[in-house]
């Protein structure tokens, strides 16, 4: 499964007050496999983008190819293309509804009309994978969880349809450090075991840089920054520009270049940062 | 979609149409509406569209945008035309078994047609010119007086403004959540009927566990600010009538009075 998105352009409200360019000429490939980060302030145009990769909204102009198949011409298919490409709002526990938890994540598998057998296997298959305990929590209302059980559930719910390209927007908003590592985690495994495409949107530059491949920068509806992270992240000044950051531990080391002659360092991670600072110190102690 | 409905929205602008008091342009409506039942013949109904369409093109706003908020409400206006074709008795101009139309029914229907467009436009042009916290505003300064009476104007304009203040969050929300269920495969548009209100109980719960949540944090952020009701309570923006309120004020006067001589304005019909 592949993914390219051609010279697309979306326009809110054309022809009215209010009319914005939220996608301007927005091209790239991803190939099998990746992990993509994506990064930009808010309204740089990443949530519209991500809506366009399975169809939700239909661009002004430009294509977005899943496969080979072309999403954005009129006859397609749309509940192929939500099976294939699955996609998890910011706060996606904002979206359960039915009694129990095991219902409302089988709510995308019976949308798709699978039989009966087939959807418990699913069910229970993404309730353990997103880590939550099928036996104990399928009888109970999705209601009653806590706020980081809540989101796993949510996202059991998307990861039932087996989707070969999973997004998420923002999926660790408003959670405690705990749950936040959690879902991490949980995100890590469900690409490593379901092998698919993962897109993530975050405003946390660790998360980015501990869990993509690849890190695309959105400003003003346009990618100005495409590349692995340590690419994308040498571009501190650009970043700081557009209101983005690097992750904390690159800002210590560049703090720390500034004030420290001969001392270098590209390091993005804590642990990176702490193994340069003690090959510096060691260094210059011999 | 549920965004295309103009009905009830504010078009920003600063026309002197935007600048008049609230209470002077809710008055004026509220007199429009009734102007229109008074009128009872072609020459009126000409005066008060070519008042209506200078009040338009003195406020600026688009006329696309004021049509827009007209489709919605065109189904109803079709109706009672239609119906009135056919309720009405007279001079029978065409006839098959029990229905027939007459001169006068026409003449009915297409001035009830025509009374409904200027109602729904004439009131839409406040709504449009006017911000709903101002609107709000200047009710509860118009109910004042009742207040004696028991009626609790503050509490209701709270109400209304809160109403108002919560539509597009709410309809953000809607959208929000038909794109997640959408995204888990839900389907609105096929099936029959029973089918189609059974798909909108993904939409409707998560609505509603959001408006309570919604309605929650508004009474905790109000409380936090020592909001206690109406009595006693002093606003930042006192609002005053100005010199355009008495010119208004004075038109109005003049407006009334041609409607009612052109009830005595004799025509062809």
């Amino acid at each position: 499964m592949s993914i390219s998105v051609k010279d697309l352009t979306y326009i809110y409200n054309p022809g009215m007050p209010g009319e914005t360019k939220a996608l301007d000429g927005v091209s790239f490939d991803v190939a099998d496999g990746t992990v993509l980060g994506i990064i930009g302030h808010t309204g740089s145009g990443k949530s519209t983008l991500l809506q366009h990769l399975n169809g939700l909204i239909r661009p002004t102009s430009g294509e977005v190819y899943i496969g080979d198949v072309c999403i954005t011409e009129k006859d397609v298919k749309m509940t192929e293309i939500r099976r294939r490409v699955g996609l998890v709002f910011q706060y996606p526990e904002y979206q359960l509804f039915e009694e129990t938890v095991a219902k409302d994540v089988a709510f995308g598998p019976h949308n798709l009309g699978l039989s009966e057998e087939e959807i418990d296997r699913r069910v229970k298959e993404a309730i353990e994978l997103v880590g939550l305990d099928y036996d104990e929590i399928k009888d109970v209302s999705p209601f009653e969880l806590s706020g980081g059980m809540k989101r796993r559930a949510a996202i059991a719910g998307v990861i039932a349809m087996e989707p070969e390209i999973l997004i998420l927007d923002e999926p660790t908003a408003g959670l405690d450090p705990a749950a936040h590592r959690d879902i991490l985690s949980m995100i890590r495994r469900i690409h490593d075991e379901m092998n698919i495409i993962l897109i993530f949107v975050s405003h946390n530059m660790s998360d980015i840089v501990e869990m993509s491949d690849r890190v695309i920068v959105m400003n003003e509806g346009k990618i100005v920054l495409d590349g692995t992270p340590r690419e994308v992240f040498s571009r501190a000044e650009e970043l700081y520009g557009m209101g983005l950051s690097v992750p904390p531990a690159r800002e210590i080391i560049e703090l720390i270049k500034s004030k420290t002659v001969g001392f270098e360092s590209e390091a993005l991670t804590i642990d990176e940062a702490a193994a340069d600072i003690k090959n510096h110190l060691e260094a210059a102690r011999a | 979609m549920i965004r295309d409905i103009t009905l009830g929205q504010y078009f920003p602008g600063n026309s002197v149409i935007h600048r008049l008091d609230a209470r002077t342009k809710i008055i004026a409506t509220l007199l429009y509406i009734v102007e229109l039942f008074v009128v009872n013949n072609f020459w009126g109904f000409i005066i008060a569209g070519a008042v209506l369409a200078i009040i338009i093109a003195v406020s600026k706003v688009p006329v696309k945008f004021i049509f827009r908020g007209l489709t919605p409400v065109l189904m109803i206006i079709a109706f009672t035309f239609f119906l009135n074709i056919f309720m009405v008795d007279g001079r029978i101009l065409w006839q098959w078994k029990f229905l027939h139309i007459t001169y006068e029914g026409l003449i009915r229907a297409f001035f009830m047609a025509v009374r409904l467009v200027l109602l729904i436009i004439g009131s839409s042009m406040m709504t449009l010119t006017t911000k709903p916290i101002a609107l709000t505003d200047g009710l509860e300064k118009l109910l004042k007086p009742f207040s004696k009476i028991g009626l609790p104007s503050h509490e209701l304009a709270l109400m209304m403004t809160i109403a108002l203040r919560f539509i597009p969050t709410l309809m953000e929300e809607t959208d929000k959540i038909i794109k997640a269920q959408q995204a888990r495969g839900s389907d609105f548009e096929s099936g029959n009927i029973i089918q189609r209100a059974k798909s909108l109980i993904p939409i409707l719960i998560p609505l509603f566990v959001s408006s309570f949540r919604i309605a929650q944090e508004l009474a905790l952020a109000m409380e936090a600010r020592c909001y206690h009701g109406g009595s006693g309570r002093t606003r930042m923006n006192e609002i005053h009538f100005h010199k355009g309120d008495a010119i208004a004020a004075v038109l109005m006067v003049l407006f009334l009075a041609v409607i009612i001589a052109s009830r005595y304005i004799p025509t062809i019909f």
